[in-house]
């Protein structure tokens, strides 16, 4: 055990004076969670730091009658329709999310909106597509905001429609003078309040209870990116352990350390300890800067979810399968070349098949990365780090994805000791 | 003493850097390797995500009318009709609640008993629409979908009710023989109709679609590989910075630069003639991966091979140039790897190297685009993007090109400034 802790001790002074290695474990992870963050924000426009508990599509809507009688109704009864979240902006601002294609589409209301319907002149609303929007979202508006311009008319189609029946009564003596235009308006206007308060056939619409707890829907940046970086960093950290070894190896302090009273398996074992301290560390400096830059970014705060001992339990677990990984690459590579070159290609490729740079409902959608990525450790990594963080799991749903990472460890390890060359 | 020729000594330089960069395999692996998978990566997931938005989709619904009269069959009819609905006609409320609640329906409309003869006599009623909580967000929209379906209901009880009211108030009328009433109400009817049909066809309020002609509209390319694969190949193109100023600094280090300047050639063909085998290790590497991505994906090369051609050399030299630069400023290998390595992450990034979504960063206006406007990774992309998606032609990729020399000969001025020879 002594010997143990002494090897740990010489290591992990090595390893902190190794500005490489320094860089790999703590500064890489932290600008790449940076920028990573921070160009997601962009790309989703940045509504990211608000809870979104509103499930309703956005209808960004241009009003160049915002002062009329009729444009600020016609709104609120479009908001209430139910598909849609109205907000109104300026047309240069709507047309530059347009152009960017952050919305696909957006409604236009006339200046002239208002004062023509109440001169009983009729008005055009634009719907304004992005070429590339989908055309059925474009269907469903066009006949939701239609539903609600009916509403909005229906006074003018009463007044039309009386009016109509009027000019055929002429010389009808049961009924020519039954409609003069003052009673005809006052009982349209009637009506139409009425169907405001009362319409002749209301919709309602009723969500029906949720049973099971609510899965997130929404894709909080904190809890989506920095689990995904960490796990791809420490997993990288695989190759740093393997270069360690490597240099030793070919400075041939290796085989001193072989001649020495030790056991084997406390040679790999005490090789391997200071790793894993270190990518402790390095997930809790990951973890500290996403709990404390990113909230100053806006990009949502990070937690350790609701059971910390969880949390804590995963982080030792994914540490160990980073280090037995790296204590196999080292074992299986011959070259220097081999160790930075290959290993960290391999580890990148696993790190995004796992769900480190994209979320990994992506990556399932197809069906042979889909089963790649449950070949890679990363991937069970990263869900039970999205399963404490982001769905405030406890430590007993993610024993199976904490049982897979040990398997993965200890086949690393296994293959590690059987194949490492002690010289 | 005799020189030899300054551009055979160039060539030799760079065949001999050219060789034994061939050794270092995981230098091959990060050029080559790693933009390939990636760019298949990416660009498959992000295509299948576009194809998806871009198709339709169906929502299931289900339909109750318990309505006897002429409206609930009709309404059941329209909603049937409309493209995006597969419509399920179910007898009893409590069925479409369970199929709703087993989400094998997004939506139950229940049209209530009783609906037309309500209508008719102008007493409210109410169209229940019950919604999967798991599917809200789609499901939301069926609600106002069905305002304008029952639209036309809702002005034929409106407007009979208002003919109504006014003939009850009117004294002949009410003295009028029965013929005489009945053959206003079948008017009142033709009217209704018109109205109807004039609220289809011209209404009070036009709702009309247009496609923005905006021109400089960000279109999705058809073929996503196009963004894609440059994004990835530029962003590992400018990582021969660090490879690159570790192996000068090495040279430096184990003395083999003495040896070279000693040989009877100008010193900076020795660092042209490195530039050089870089150089053409970019020009390999674009030629590889848009080559295979071309044969695999169908990506499209654009119109001009020359200009691709042009662009790509002058991509090279501007990450060469990078690579004297970090050489010069770094005082070990080690230091000239990381430093590199860094810039490689840092640089792609802010150049728009990542894609998230369909509109890269030096598209994307604003403050973020003006920060891609001082990146060299940014105009090779523009340039790419312009042939590949644009289809445009050299002329166009002209000021690009043009840049990215710039940003060689200031990176070249600063190494030659601090590089040592030793």
């Amino acid at each position: 055990m002594k010997n143990i802790w002494n090897l740990t001790k010489k290591d992990l002074k090595v390893i902190l004076k190794d500005r490489a290695a320094f860089t790999w474990l703590f500064i890489l992870p932290v600008v790449f969670i940076l920028i990573y963050s921070i160009l997601a924000g962009l790309a989703s426009g940045s509504s990211s730091s608000k809870k979104e508990t509103d499930t309703r599509a956005l209808l960004v809507v241009v009003n160049l009658n915002p002062d009329g009688a009729q444009t600020g109704r016609f709104l609120d009864d479009l908001d209430r329709a139910g598909g849609y979240r109205v907000e109104t902006t300026s047309q240069s601002d709507a047309e530059q999310r347009l152009k960017l294609l952050k919305i696909q589409r957006y409604l236009l209301i006339p200046a002239n909106f208002s004062d023509d319907l109440a001169q009983g002149k009729p008005v055009t609303l634009q719907i304004i597509n992005h070429p590339d929007a989908n055309v059925q979202g474009t269907a469903s508006l066009l006949q939701t905001v239609n539903g609600v311009a009916r509403d909005t008319s229906l006074e003018l189609q009463l007044l039309d429609g009386i009016r109509q029946m009027g000019e055929m009564q002429a010389g009808n003596p049961a009924s020519q003078e039954a409609f003069p235009v003052e009673k005809t308006m006052a009982q349209a206007k009637s009506q139409f309040e009425h169907s405001r308060t009362t319409p002749l056939v209301a919709i309602t619409t009723r969500v029906l209870e949720q049973e099971s707890k609510q899965v997130l829907s929404t894709l909080d940046l904190s809890t989506s990116i920095v689990p995904g970086m960490s796990v791809l960093f420490v997993f990288l950290a695989a190759a740093t352990v393997a270069r360690g070894i490597y240099e030793e190896r070919k400075l041939g302090s290796l085989r001193r350390l072989v001649s020495a009273p030790l056991k084997r398996w406390e040679l790999l074992i005490g090789k391997m300890l200071p790793i894993w301290l270190l990518t402790l560390v390095q997930i809790i400096v990951i973890f500290l800067f996403g709990a404390m830059i990113l909230p100053l970014l806006g990009i949502g705060k990070l937690g350790v979810g609701e059971s910390p001992l969880a949390w804590a339990i995963t982080s030792m677990v994914i540490a160990l399968c980073s280090t037995s990984l790296g204590i196999m690459i080292s074992s299986l590579a011959k070259t220097e070349g081999q160790i930075n070159g290959l290993s960290n290609a391999l580890l990148w490729v696993a790190g995004f098949l796992g769900g480190a740079l994209l979320p990994s409902f992506l990556i399932q959608q197809i069906p042979m990365l889909n089963v790649l990525s449950r070949l890679v450790p990363q991937s069970w990594a990263i869900r039970a780090y999205y399963d404490i963080l982001a769905r405030g799991t406890g430590l007993v749903e993610v024993l199976p994805s904490l049982g897979m990472l040990l398997l993965f460890s200890a086949i690393f390890f296994f293959i590690g000791l059987r194949r490492f060359k002690f010289e | 003493m005799n020189q030899t020729n300054p551009l055979r000594a160039i060539l030799s330089v760079a065949w001999k850097d050219l060789q034994v960069i061939l050794k270092d395999r995981g230098f091959l692996v990060v050029v080559i390797f790693l933009p390939s998978v990636f760019s298949t990566l990416f660009g498959t997931i992000n295509q299948k995500n576009i194809d998806n938005s871009r198709r339709s989709i169906t929502l299931p619904i289900a339909v109750v009318n318990q309505d006897d009269g002429l409206y609930g069959p009709q309404i059941t009819k329209v909603l049937g009709e409309i493209e995006g609905f597969k419509v399920t006609t179910l007898d009893t409320p409590a069925a479409a609640e369970e199929q709703v609640r087993n989400s094998q329906v997004m939506a139950a409309i229940l049209i209530p008993q009783g609906l037309s003869q309500n209508v008719n006599t102008y007493q409210p009623s109410e169209i229940q629409v019950l919604i999967d909580p798991t599917q809200a967000a789609y499901a939301r929209i069926i609600p106002g979908i069905l305002k304008e379906v029952i639209s036309p209901a809702v002005l034929v009880g409106e407007l009979s009710y208002g003919i109504r009211t006014l003939l009850a108030d009117y004294t002949p009328y009410q003295q009028a023989d029965s013929a005489t009433q009945r053959g206003l109400e079948a008017q009142s009817l033709a009217v209704n109709m018109a109205q109807v049909q004039k609220e289809q066809s011209d209404p009070w309020v036009r709702v009309q679609a247009v496609t923005s002609t905006g021109k400089d509209l960000v279109i999705v390319p058809d073929n996503l590989f196009a963004m894609v694969v440059p994004s990835f190949t530029v962003m590992f193109a400018f990582f021969i910075v660090g490879a690159m100023a570790a192996d000068l600094l090495k040279e430096r280090q184990e003395g083999t630069l003495r040896r070279l300047m000693t040989a009877p050639m100008p010193r900076w063909t020795i660092i042209a003639g490195k530039m050089l085998a870089f150089v053409v290790i970019v020009i390999a590497q674009v030629a590889l991966i848009f080559g295979g991505a071309n044969l695999i994906f169908d990506m499209p090369l654009g119109r001009s091979p020359l200009a691709l051609a042009l662009l790509t050399i002058a991509m090279g030299l501007a990450a060469t140039g990078l690579g004297m630069m970090v050489a010069a400023i770094s005082k070990t290998d080690r230091q000239a790897d990381t430093t590199g390595l860094l810039l490689g992450f840092i640089l792609s990034a802010l150049g728009g190297c990542f894609a998230f979504g369909v509109v890269p960063l030096y598209k994307s206006g604003g403050t973020p685009e003006l920060i891609t406007r001082f990146i060299p990774h940014s105009y090779a992309l523009r340039g790419f993007d312009a042939l590949m998606i644009e289809g445009k032609g050299l002329v166009d990729v002209l000021p690009d090109v043009g840049v990215l020399l710039g940003f060689a000969l200031l990176f070249l001025l600063v190494a030659a400034w601090r590089f040592r020879y030793e």
